[in-house]
């Protein structure tokens, strides 16, 4: 009954808060939104799994009927661009740099209205963890209770993020770093979302997997649309 | 005792003597009586043989001869002196006279005392007379009363007699004797004697069974010719043999082959000899022979046990042998008598241990040789010829040891440490394994050097693999020798065995040589292989190209005519023949390729980007035996098999287009190694550059800490020698710029500005100014041109960098314009074909417009051929043009060509579809190309795998220091305080378990930041637990063999790692897999977000003063609130 009333609250305040916005402000993309995917430094493979994104760009617009672009678009944390991506996703397997620029033009962003949605594709932990201090020097990850809304923005996962590739045998974890009591980082670790988002024939993955993955990624987009929305009018 | 008492002891003594003087008179006289009888009756009978009648008188009669005679000269006097002896006063009376001055006065005086109660003589008087005479006689002896001289008379006679008697036995050879025997047997009648005697000569009592013996009768007398031999065995009939005698009266007969005991006695008519018996026996034999031998310890054989009765010993020298033997009776001596082969004149005799039927003995196997067993038993009868067993010591052989890596002539990169890998071998085992080395500084003045020089060792560990193999894997660790590039190490190995027996051998490697070569021959050799490569590249290239036109020629024949010919099918087999050559051959480059990277990284010649490329080409080279390709020749060689035409034909036309893409690949391969050429050219230039600008810092350094002024010769050939290489780099620098003159990636502008600070600087003279100013001595002005040539190089040094940049990043750009423009192109094709298709879709199939636009469709199909032959152009310089775009663009032209069929066909429907199809396949192409920017512009540097693969070089370097710190810390036996260690040592020892310890942490971090390349390289994890335990070992000071062998894993693993990670780069595959297991975890606790319910309220309280409409105001509140209920 709760989480029903939740999923009602949230909706109509994100279509509501997408109307809106549409109006105020148009999103990165022109009329549609997109994906910010982050490109940075380090060495990393930063454009990791290239089919993932189309994939939940369209069922974002299929589950939502949000309008969505094709493709995502790569942008570099010390791009002034950066601002016109409400959610920003950022992956890989390896080594990640945040130069002062990168990490002083994310945190402005992410401070802002903005939200970054960074998913461990095996291989990113300690960097990442390492570099996101640059952006949040005093802010540490937590992990976040399932209760928390982005389990329940659209749809429900009531025990957290869904498993979607085992590297380590380890259960799948999300944390996040708050500011000013919202949640402007998610870290989904040891779920690897980005390879379920995948084609179906790059990974094999059964179809429910891929559709959790899916779902768990509209969640957080959600999350990030309605984070932008919600600062974005406030400040208007 | 009363003189009276005392005369009368003395008579009795006097009386005794006399007795026995008379019986023994008597005796002897009997003696020589009877002796002269028996003697006499002997004579009589031995001449006259008498018959038993006389020999019975006779022998009465000698009978009581001897009666009387013992009677008169024996028996008499005895009785005569037991019935009445002889009374004091006789024998006083013959004692007296005997004594002229006594004469009667004994008698009397004894007569006076005797009477003197009768005679009333005075007693005191009678005494007196007594005690005088016995004063008198108290010191006389009887020697005048006793006759001795007729005793010695008849003792005389009777030896006289039994002398002539034992004479005439003697004489008579027993004859007398004989004579006697039959006076004695007066009822015998005894034959009269043969004119002459036989006997049996002296025989053994034993003798052996089965081996000859010679019988010797002896005869006296008038011998007959011959007498008989009579032979008895036990067992066997009695034989009678007859034997001749000689002229010396001898006869013997030999007995062949005695078995049992023996009876035999020799007779001719009634003379029979004497009788003999003798024992015959058996020689004892060895019922069991057992050798065994106790091999040294040192060699682990096991004992060894000769073959049943074979006592031949074969063994290893030094091995303890034990003899033992076992006979068929008791044994009262066995000797081992042992004749070695350098001596074999003088046998040594050794005594065996017995023990009843058993002997033993043991002998230490030095030399060869032969030994036998002598044994004799109780009747010291010996063995019969006793079979000589060989001795035959088995030499521990010498080892070998064979250096299987590096080889020969090898050569040292940057790093200084090179695995040597040897195998040794020895019949038991190695006890030791040294490195000895010798350094010749700039590998000596002719650059030959022969191994005269003094050699320093060293010990190597080993692994002991068994049956005395050892295996040497070790890496060698040159740094400490401070080697220069151009310097040349000489170094062999040396195994020696265990032998503990005759002392430890050794064996030795022939002399290798391992250079530290010069960069300038480095690069030398890397363009030689340049050269080839291009050579070989070009080589398979034309061969392509000639077989292409051969195929085409076929392809046609076979439109002509579906049945090849005998000529024909032998071109296809040639072509096929000749396709697997140039497949191999191109693969064996790729080899040759990969071992050319491998020596340029590890002496980081060339840039992370450069070598990216290399390896790309190798790759590709590697790669060109595709499986579409292996298919294609092998479904042609079935079809030619099969002979059916249809199937050839096709076989034929998948082999050509096959052949094609390898042609293709070929060209790619030449085109983008020019491009390689002019990327090395640069690299090999930014490298020279550094190195003169680090030499010149060097000898600046010098010159700044040079304490004495004056000339400095040593640093002015340093600047001299600086100068020649400054006018190689020149040529080189004018070599790459006439070379990139025409290339598209030309950093023009960067050569000029190297061009200009080369000119500006003056490199070369002023280098050599500074080389006469250090051997003139003037430091000042020296140390002022070294300091503006430092400047200078540097300059240099980062222009050349930015060259390299310029000539990457042009590159990229380039092909990031040209990609872009392609993808420009195909967007405006696609949009055109959806207007085509729009256009078309409506159409009736009457319509007259199906010409137009069908033209209209051809003419995008020649655009798109055209965007499709620079893109293929493109892929001629770039790997990024991936097979997928050219899919796609290979889906859009089908579709187009369907689409011009379908006007044809007036088809709106079919002409729709394929325009759909043609438009997919231009859109996935714009995407692809679209992913290819992407990895275009990532591709630089900024990979992280050099990054990855410095840090790992990094950890190895410093690996290889803390070996050789606890190498030097290691107590070698027989130092001065083995197993104890100094302060000094101790403080060392600790600061490397903290170095080992943070090495092992640094390792962990990079294990954790790189994750997967981690995983690609095994056991590297493992290594954490090595340095754990090898940190342990320093910390707790027991350092020792096993330490180092398990830091010298760690530093092979470090090595090897690099190497895993460069070859898995270009492999990489995710290992990950769909998650199945249960995952589940509870919910982590609720999160302070950092936000009282105060400073919740004025959020809301703020965000609802905003002006927003009741409604969404409402919202605002409920989210407010299902927030704070969260908190």
């Amino acid at each position: 009954m709760r989480s029903s009333w939740y999923n009602i609250v949230w909706l109509v305040g994100i279509l509501l808060g997408t109307a809106l916005s549409l109006q105020a402000q148009p999103l990165a993309g022109g009329d549609v939104f997109t994906i910010g995917r982050i490109k940075y430094s380090g060495g990393g493979d930063w454009y990791c799994d290239p089919s993932s994104l189309p994939n939940m760009l369209k069922y974002l617009h299929e589950q939502t009927g949000i309008p969505t672009a094709e493709r995502e678009a790569p942008v570099e944390p010390r791009d002034p661009g950066i601002f016109s991506f409400p959610y920003l996703y950022m992956t890989g397997h390896g080594r990640i740099t945040f130069s002062d620029e990168d990490a002083a033009n994310l945190r402005r962003h992410l401070t802002s209205g903005g939200f970054l949605h960074v998913d461990d594709c095996y291989g990113l932990d300690e960097h990442f963890r390492r570099e996101i201090k640059k952006v949040f020097p005093d802010a540490e990850l937590q992990e976040i209770p399932y209760s928390h809304p982005i389990y329940h923005s659209f749809f429900e996962f009531p025990n957290g993020p869904p498993k979607i590739h085992e590297h380590d045998g380890k259960p799948a974890q999300g944390f996040g770093i708050f500011y000013q009591g919202q949640l402007v980082v998610y870290y989904s670790y040891q779920t690897d979302l980005g390879d379920g988002w995948e084609d179906p024939e790059v990974h094999h993955d059964p179809e429910e997997k891929r559709i959790a993955a899916l779902k768990m990624g509209v969640n957080v987009i959600m999350y990030a649309l309605r984070r932008y929305e919600s600062a974005t009018t406030v400040q208007k | 005792m009363s003189w009276d008492e005392q005369i009368r002891a003395r008579l009795a003594e006097l009386r005794s003597k006399v007795f026995h003087l008379q019986v023994s008179g008597g005796l002897w006289n009997s003696l020589s009586v009877i002796c002269a009888l028996v003697l006499t009756a002997s004579l009589a009978e031995l001449a006259f043989h008498f018959q038993p009648a006389v020999r019975l008188a006779l022998m009465m009669a000698l009978l009581l001869l001897l009666l009387a005679t013992a009677g008169f000269w024996i028996v008499y006097p005895i009785l005569r002196h037991w019935i009445r002896p002889k009374t004091d006063q006789e024998l006083a009376l013959a004692w007296g006279y005997s004594l002229s001055r006594i004469n009667d006065r004994l008698l009397n005086a004894l007569q006076v005392f005797e009477n003197r109660t009768q005679d009333r003589t005075s007693p005191e008087l009678s005494e007196l007379a007594l005690r005088q005479v016995a004063e008198e006689l108290s010191h006389e002896t009887f020697t005048g009363v006793l006759d001795v001289g007729s005793v010695k008379r008849a003792r005389g006679q009777a030896l006289f007699v039994v002398g002539i008697w034992a004479l005439s036995l003697l004489i008579s050879q027993g004859s007398a004797l004989s004579a006697f025997s039959r006076i004695l047997q007066p009822g015998r009648d005894f034959k009269p004697l043969a004119d002459f005697t036989l006997a049996l000569a002296e025989t053994p009592g034993l003798i052996i069974r089965g081996e000859p013996f010679d019988i010797i009768i002896s005869g006296q007398g008038r011998l007959p010719e011959s007498v008989g031999l009579h032979i008895e065995e036990i067992g066997a009939d009695p034989v009678d043999h007859t034997v001749k005698f000689d002229p010396n009266g001898k006869a013997s007969f030999r007995l062949e082959n005695p078995q049992n005991d023996l009876r035999l006695y020799a007779h001719s008519a009634d003379v029979v000899s004497n009788q003999a018996s003798i024992r015959v026996k058996s020689r004892p034999y060895l019922k069991n022979l057992e050798a065994r031998w106790f091999p040294p310890a040192y060699s682990k054989l096991p004992t060894g046990v000769s073959a049943e009765k074979r006592g031949d010993v074969s063994a290893l020298k030094g091995s303890r042998v034990r003899i033992t033997v076992q006979a068929d009776r008791r044994l009262k001596e066995a000797v081992l008598r042992i004749t070695l082969d350098e001596n074999p004149q003088n046998p040594t005799d050794q005594p065996m241990e017995l023990d009843g039927d058993e002997a033993t003995a043991e002998l230490l196997l030095l030399k060869s040789g032969h030994y036998n067993l002598l044994i004799k038993d109780n009747d010291n009868i010996s063995n019969a010829a006793p079979v000589d067993y060989s001795l035959w010591p088995i030499q521990d052989e010498w080892p070998t040891i064979n250096i299987l890596y590096p080889p020969p002539e090898a050569e040292l990169n940057e790093s200084l440490l090179i695995p040597i890998k040897a195998g040794a071998r020895d019949d038991f085992a190695i006890s030791r394994i040294r490195l000895g080395y010798q350094l010749v500084k700039g590998g000596g003045a002719s650059g030959d050097s022969s191994s005269g020089g003094h050699f320093s060792w060293k010990v190597m560990a080993f692994s002991d693999l068994g049956e005395g193999t050892a295996l040497v894997d070790q890496l060698w660790d040159l740094n400490e020798l401070n080697l220069l590039p151009g310097d040349l190490i000489l170094y062999k190995l040396e195994a020696q065995d265990n032998d503990q027996v005759s002392g430890p051998k050794t064996a030795e490697t022939p002399v290798q040589r391992l250079r530290f070569p010069t960069m300038e021959e480095i690069f030398a050799r890397v363009e030689e292989h340049y050269g080839n490569q291009e050579d070989d590249i070009t080589e398979a290239l034309d061969r392509a190209v000639n077989m292409k036109k051969e195929l085409e020629e076929l392809r046609t024949e076979l439109k002509k005519n579906p049945d090849l010919t005998w000529e024909e099918k032998k071109k296809v087999e040639e072509l096929l023949k000749k396709q697997e050559e140039t497949t191999k051959q191109v693969e064996d480059l790729a080899k040759r390729t990969d071992e050319l990277i491998q020596k340029m990284q590890e002496n980081q010649l060339l840039s992370p980007e450069t070598m990216e490329k290399y390896q790309q080409l190798q790759k590709m080279l590697s790669e060109v035996m595709t499986p579409e390709l292996a298919k294609a020749m092998k479904k042609l060689q079935e079809a030619l098999k099969q002979q059916n035409p249809e199937d050839l034909r096709q076989s034929l036309e998948q082999f050509a287009l096959n052949q094609e893409e390898f042609q293709q690949k070929m060209e790619k391969a030449l085109n983008i190694l020019k491009q390689l050429k002019q990327e090395m050219k640069l690299d090999e230039l930014t490298k020279r550059a550094e190195q003169l600008l680090e030499k010149q810092q060097e000898i600046n350094s010098k010159l700044d800490q040079q304490k004495k002024p004056g000339p400095n010769p040593e640093g002015a050939q340093a600047e001299k020698d600086l100068q020649k290489e400054m006018a190689d780099f020149e040529k080189e620098f004018q070599d790459a710029k006439e070379m990139m003159a025409d290339s598209p990636q030309n950093p023009e502008q960067e050569m000029k500005a190297a061009e200009q600070i080369m000119q500006e600087n003056q490199f070369q003279p002023n280098m050599g100014q500074m080389s006469q100013d250090m051997q003139q001595g003037d430091s000042q002005q020296a140390q002022q041109k070294g300091s503006k040539l430092e400047s200078g190089l540097k300059e240099l040094s980062q222009t050349m960098k930015k060259a390299k940049e310029s000539m990457v990043n042009t590159g990229k750009q380039q092909l990031t314009e040209e990609l872009r423009k392609i993808s420009h192109d195909l967007l405006s094709l696609s949009f055109e074909q959806e207007a085509l298709m729009d256009t078309s879709s409506g159409l009736d199939q009457a319509s007259p417009r199906f010409r137009t636009l069908a033209q209209e469709q051809q003419t995008l199909k020649n655009h798109l051929e055209e965007t499709a032959k620079n893109l293929y152009e493109l892929s001629q310089k770039s790997y990024f043009i991936t097979p997928q775009i050219g899919s796609a663009f290979d889906q859009a032209m089908r579709g187009m060509d369907q689409a011009l069929m379908g006007y044809t066909a007036r088809s709106p429907q079919s002409v729709t579809g394929q325009q759909q199809t043609a438009m997919g396949g231009m859109n996935r192409a714009i995407m692809e190309i679209g992913q290819s920017l992407d990895q275009i512009s990532s591709s630089s540097s900024s990979t992280g795998f050099s990054e990855m693969m410095e840090q790992l070089a990094q950890m190895s370097k410093q690996q290889a220091g803390l070996n050789q710190g606890t190498q030097n810390l290691i107590p070698m036996p027989g130092g001065t305080n083995p197993g104890q260690l100094s302060m000094q040592q101790q403080a060392g020892m600790s600061r490397m378990a903290a170095e080992q310890e943070a090495l092992r942490q640094e390792l962990e971090s990079w294990y954790k930041a790189n994750q997967e390349a981690s995983k690609l390289m095994g056991r590297l994890g493992e290594l954490g637990e090595e340095m754990k335990a090898a940190a342990e070992d320093l910390k707790n000071q027991q350092v020792d063999q096993r330490t180092l062998q398990r830091q010298e894993r760690i530093l092979r693993r470090l090595l090897d790692a690099q190497k895993s990670v460069r070859e898995q780069e270009y492999k990489k595959e995710r290992l990950s897999r769909t998650a199945e297991g249960p995952y589940s975890k509870p919910s982590p606790d609720p999160i302070n977000l950092g936000l009282t319910p105060d400073e919740m309220r004025e959020n809301l309280l703020k965000a609802l003063k905003e002006g927003y409409s009741r409604d969404y105001q409402q919202l605002i509140r409920d989210y407010f609130e299902a927030l704070s209920r969260e908190q």
